[in-house]
């Protein structure tokens, strides 16, 4: 798999201004681990990502790491996408579904793209489900709160009823508490 | 974003990043394309980004990867052309 990526790679035709882009990748991933973190290494953020470029002698704006860091993770998705449909392939080719070079080509191709779509669906998935979660805690809390609001208002009435008696009171504010 | 005439120069550089960023042995579909120009502002029909991409093809920009089996299925690839439009352009 690797070599195919680096024969592709030396075809291409590298960016002239692209700093971030014409970087090894080595070098590239290090940038990566570095403003994302590791399981060892904390995140930093883009102004301190920036600094700690600029002390290896590489200069870029804001928009630019940012930029960059979009770019590295599609590619790394989509290099990911083509290892999965590379690996269904040589599935079917051993169970005998894909027999020739022509169909293995074809099957690749439509593999592959599936896969990046599910990817996508899947990412935004996550994010609506994510919304929604927080959207709900929001509404819980709310409910919440408009309970409590609720009840003082309710103990307070009982309170300041001067012709109930303080166990008649008692009772009843134990009653609003859903204590009894 | 809506895909008329004053975006349509911005939609189609989305297209070719999200052309110059696929470094794999296979092009992209339309539709998985059109996903992939969301992050860009764009939420385009499949149409509208056939059209384009026929567009590219015909500035020699992007390319049809050759239909080996199935002729409905069509996917697309950087060209040398489209990189260096890319670089041109600081994207």
């Amino acid at each position: 798999m690797t070599i195919i990526f680096e024969r592709m790679n030396a075809f291409k035709k590298p960016y002239r201004n692209a700093v971030l882009k014409n970087l090894p990748e080595e070098k590239q991933r290090a940038i990566m681990e570095y403003a994302d973190g590791t399981e060892t290494s904390k995140p930093h953020t883009l102004a301190e990502t920036l600094k700690w470029l600029k002390a290896d002698a590489i200069t870029t704006s804001h928009a630019t790491l940012e930029d960059f860091r979009q770019w590295f993770r599609l590619r790394q998705d989509m290099q990911e996408d083509e290892a999965m449909a590379l690996q269904t392939v040589q599935a079917c080719k051993e169970n005998g579904w894909i027999k020739t070079r022509q169909e293995e080509e074809a099957a690749g191709q439509i593999f592959f793209n599936r896969q990046t779509q599910r990817r996508k669906d899947t990412k935004a998935w996550v994010l609506v489900q994510g919304v929604s979660l927080r959207r709900d805690r929001l509404d819980l809390e709310e409910r919440k709160f408009k309970l409590l609001q609720d009840r003082q208002a309710r103990t307070k009435e009982v309170v300041n009823n001067t012709q109930m008696t303080p166990e008649q009171k008692e009772a009843r504010i134990r009653q609003i508490m859903g204590l009894t | 974003m809506p895909i008329n005439s004053p975006n349509i120069e911005l939609f189609d550089q989305a297209l070719l990043q999200v052309l110059e960023t696929n470094n794999t042995r296979f092009g992209l579909t339309a539709q998985a394309l059109g996903t992939f120009c969301r992050a860009y502002g764009f939420q385009p029909e499949e149409k509208e980004t056939l059209d384009r991409l026929e567009y590219l093809a015909g500035k020699n920009l992007a390319a049809e990867v050759p239909k080996i089996i199935d002729k409905t299925f069509r996917a697309w690839k950087i060209t040398a052309a489209g990189r260096q439009y890319l670089d041109d352009h600081n994207l």
